[in-house]
């Protein structure tokens, strides 16, 4: 008896070791995925519709927190609208994405309705045309959602803050997406920290009082001993603030370099301004530009040029940085994450009588906006007119009102409501667009790239170091005169590129009565062609500025 | 088997089992796809089927050297056969509606570099177009060939050549003020002006005149009545034109990020300003509690 037990026990001790238990888990790992894997497969799969309802699916890949309640919320309350249909949504992180929309455009079981602007097929035009439904007949026509509110009878297009322009593709000459909201920048900041350190949450409305806020900051981790950095910074932050204060500083050049009077400053414009003495590192006004952003960037934690926007967001919301800038794309995720009151604050400027005031020329205006999560229809989806009617009601004030709320995103519709929480996301109208850029050519932009991070980093280079050897780069052979030449050579592919697409337009005019849109794309991208002059006036300008042959590349 | 089954997928990759006009329908879906390379083993299908002459063979092969001569990357190979084909065309349907269009991508083929080290040959480009204009004197082609003949003048920035290609725009529009190009062919007139001949008063009188007719391209006025704003204050000294343009700016191109400084411009000409219309009626106040916002205030933000 005793030896059967023994025997048994042995038995159990032989077969109840670490690598069974690793084998049995392992076993149960690979079924509980493969069911997951089979569920997700019939998800996207499914078909057909179930009953009475069609079925449509909407793929994204904003996992932001929220998002994916939102965009529920917006089925549910379009369900209410539609019994006949039923709308799945599935999210699908961002790095994998790309490989599964491929995958799926190619095996002709891709979702109808999916996010775009990532990966090839829903990028590049020749694959956009080929994957996605041209939206251009549908969007003339008014949104029957927007039925009872102000946009009554107006067409669909232009009940998109920015003209639904972000859907539209240039070469193609037709739009293929709808944008369902719009982004801004701004800081955030912890409420409760700041006014421990400076007895008020109210933000710094000058870059001075912000300045005095990061010491204060500063001189509450010393007094506490608690690790503060006062601004969480990295990589993708210093540009963010390079970018906001550009226009501040550097928009007043616009009447001596904006020499086709567009309204902006090209690279090659700044470059002609910079041959021909009208603007140099060494002017107030740039160094002002320069000094400020180092300024700021010393607020933040030492390394931050290593640092990832992942680090940045986990020290803010973790409480060991008092601000942080980032796009209100990230708002959700910090006002969620965080456990303090966080404040937004717009990014201020030198007040009067501060350093650098006087080469201040203004505010930069926010009313250049482009859409973002912008969605379109699968050319072979089963119901596009369904996906087309689910995209309205997502586009509608009501729908995209519910969208952006439950996200905590900026509505892209007109007059949809802002959520409070958003209020300080509105975009402003008011102030400069123009901005000096000295990235021209790919040598410029590795020189200037470098440059700049060893400057902002503070390590080995004073302003003047930075200034002598940017200049030095772009009046190397390999820096302005090469990039201008680069530009050159892209605008010339590019008058022979779009001779493809006028190709298209011609053979469709020709050959498909069903194109009647054929002739008017075909007008519109002819005189587009002609006016470029097949990118020869940057040679002769090239000639008048530098008095030598464009250096071919 | 394998054999077999890639044969079968050719086949249908070719459009066997298709009709002659199924097969076409295939291919000119693929050239709207910009599948050039897809789409001309259908035409040369087609092609082969179709009687010489026949309305086929003249989109056949009209569809084949446009794919030839579209196919990327561009070789010299297939930019000559691009070439046979269209004169083949050209001399065995003189009357066919393809034949306008393959004599303008003759000169297409002449003006443009399409590969490396291909000679761009303006004086060739210009015979095509020439022939295309008085040929087909009376169809809207006529109109974008006298473009494109001004554009091989145009595109030289040698002095005489710009004023010959000016003249002709000119003449033409005076000939045919309702021509269906009649407003890019002012613009084209301005943008000439404007550079490289730094004439501004016609300059001027040039984008009155696009704006007159109408823009041809939609979602652009931003920058064109800035520019239209900016020659008339700047250099024509025309108040009362730049004050309508920098109103234009800011009433009907708001998106364009020129709206405030438009705004400065017209405080500055003496002229009442507009206000901006709010973006998109997100900061409009529409009757949903929106803080309206003031758009005269001092340029600098809080800081000021």
């Amino acid at each position: 008896m005793s030896q059967g037990i023994e025997h048994k026990t042995g038995t159990f001790r032989k077969w109840a070791n670490l690598n069974v238990l690793g084998l049995v888990l392992l076993a149960a790992a690979f079924g509980v995925s493969a069911w997951r894997a089979v569920l997700n497969h019939e998800q996207i799969t499914e078909r057909p519709d179930s009953g009475d309802r069609k079925i449509i699916r909407i793929c994204h890949w904003q996992l932001e927190p929220g998002y994916r309640n939102a965009i529920q919320a917006v089925i549910d309350q379009y369900e209410k609208l539609r019994p006949d249909v039923h709308v799945i949504q599935i999210p699908i992180g961002e790095k994998v994405y790309v490989q599964w929309l491929n995958t799926h455009m190619i095996a002709g079981t891709a979702p109808d309705v999916s996010e775009m602007g990532m990966g090839q097929l829903a990028a590049d035009d020749q694959y956009v045309s080929r994957f996605y439904l041209p939206l251009t007949d549908k969007v003339d026509s008014p949104n029957l959602y927007n039925q009872g509110t102000d946009l009554e009878g107006v067409p669909w297009r232009d009940t998109f803050v920015d003209g639904m322009r972000r859907g539209y593709l240039d070469t193609l000459q037709d739009y293929y997406g709808a944008p369902t909201c719009v982004h801004t920048i701004r800081m955030f900041y912890n409420k409760e920290m700041l006014k421990r350190a400076t007895g008020s949450d109210v933000p710094p409305r000058t870059l001075g009082g912000l300045f005095t806020a990061c010491q204060a900051l500063r001189d509450l981790g010393e007094r506490t001993g608690e690790r503060i950095t006062p601004i969480a910074g990295n990589r993708d932050c210093l540009d963010l603030f390079l970018s906001r204060y550009a226009a501040p500083f550097t928009a007043g050049y616009e009447k001596d370099l904006d020499l086709d009077l567009d309204g902006k400053m090209t690279l090659n414009e700044t470059y002609i301004g910079f041959c021909r003495g009208r603007l140099s590192l060494r002017d107030p006004a740039m160094r002002a530009y320069y000094e400020c952003i180092q300024a700021i960037s010393e607020q933040f934690a030492q390394g931050f040029l290593g640092m990832g926007r992942e680090m940045s967001v986990y020290s803010f919301v973790m409480g060991h940085s008092g601000m942080m800038a980032t796009g209100s794309w990230d708002a959700m995720s910090l006002f969620t994450q965080a456990r303090f009151d966080v404040g937004v604050m717009d990014f201020p400027l030198p007040g009067p009588g501060e350093r650098w005031h006087e080469q201040l020329v203004g505010r930069r205006n926010e009313a250049v906006m482009a859409g973002g999560a912008q969605y379109g229809i699968c050319k072979y989806s089963a119901h596009p007119d369904v996906a087309l009617d689910f995209l309205k009601y997502m586009t509608s004030q009501k729908g995209n009102e519910l969208l952006t709320t439950k996200a905590g995103l900026i509505p892209i519709t007109i007059g949809a409501d802002l959520p409070e929480r958003m209020r300080p996301f509105m975009p402003d109208p008011v102030g400069y667009v123009s901005k000096i850029d000295l990235r021209y050519g790919n040598y410029m932009q590795m020189r200037y790239n470098g440059e700049l991070e060893r400057y902002m980093s503070g390590q080995s280079m004073n302003y003047d170091q930075f200034v002598q050897n940017v200049e030095s780069a772009l009046l190397d052979p390999s820096g302005g005169d090469r990039g201008w030449a680069i530009e050159y050579d892209t605008k010339v592919r590019w008058a022979r590129n779009q001779e493809r697409a006028l190709a298209t337009q011609s053979i469709r005019e020709l050959m498909d009565p069903a194109a009647r849109d054929a002739h008017d794309k075909y007008i519109r991208q002819m005189l587009q062609q002609v006016r470029a002059n097949n990118g020869q006036d940057l040679r002769y300008r090239f000639e008048q500025v530098r008095k030598k042959m464009i250096p071919e590349i | 088997m394998a054999a077999g089954i890639i044969a079968i997928l050719s086949g249908l990759a070719l459009g066997e089992g298709l009709s002659p006009q199924e097969t076409l329908a295939k291919a000119v879906q693929e050239v709207s796809c910009l599948s050039f390379k897809t789409a001309y083993p259908l035409f040369d299908d087609v092609l082969k089927k179709a009687a010489e002459g026949s309305d086929l063979w003249q989109k056949a092969v009209f569809g084949k050297a446009l794919c030839a001569q579209q196919t990327a990357p561009a070789t010299p190979e297939a930019i000559q056969e691009a070439q046979g084909l269209y004169k083949a065309l050209i001399e065995k349907a003189p009357d066919s509606p393809m034949t306008p269009r393959a004599m303008m991508n003759l000169g297409r083929i002449a003006e443009l570099s399409d590969y490396y080290q291909d000679v761009v040959d303006l004086a060739g480009a210009r015979q095509w177009y020439e022939k295309v204009r008085d040929r087909y004197a009376d169809k809207p082609i006529a109109g974008e060939a006298v473009l494109r003949i001004a554009g091989t003048y145009i595109q030289t920035f040698k002095k005489d050549e710009v004023a010959q290609g000016i003249e002709l725009l000119r003449r033409w529009l005076a000939a045919h003020p309702d021509d269906p190009l009649a407003s890019g062919m002012w613009q084209y007139l301005g943008d000439t002006y404007f550079f490289p001949l730094e004439e501004y008063d016609k300059c001027l009188e040039c984008y009155l005149k696009v704006d007159k007719l109408g823009l041809v391209e939609k979602g652009l006025e931003g920058p064109f009545y800035w520019r239209v704003a900016m020659v008339a204050d700047r250099y024509v000294k025309d108040r009362d034109v730049a004050v309508g343009f920098y109103a234009k700016v800011i009433r009907l191109a708001s998106s364009s990020g020129k709206g405030y400084e438009a705004q400065l411009a017209m405080k500055r000409l003496g002229a009442k300003e507009s206000e901006i219309p709010p973006l998109g009626g997100i900061l409009s106040g529409s009757g949903k509690g929106h803080t309206p916002v003031s758009t005269t205030r001092a340029a600098p933000t809080e800081a000021k």
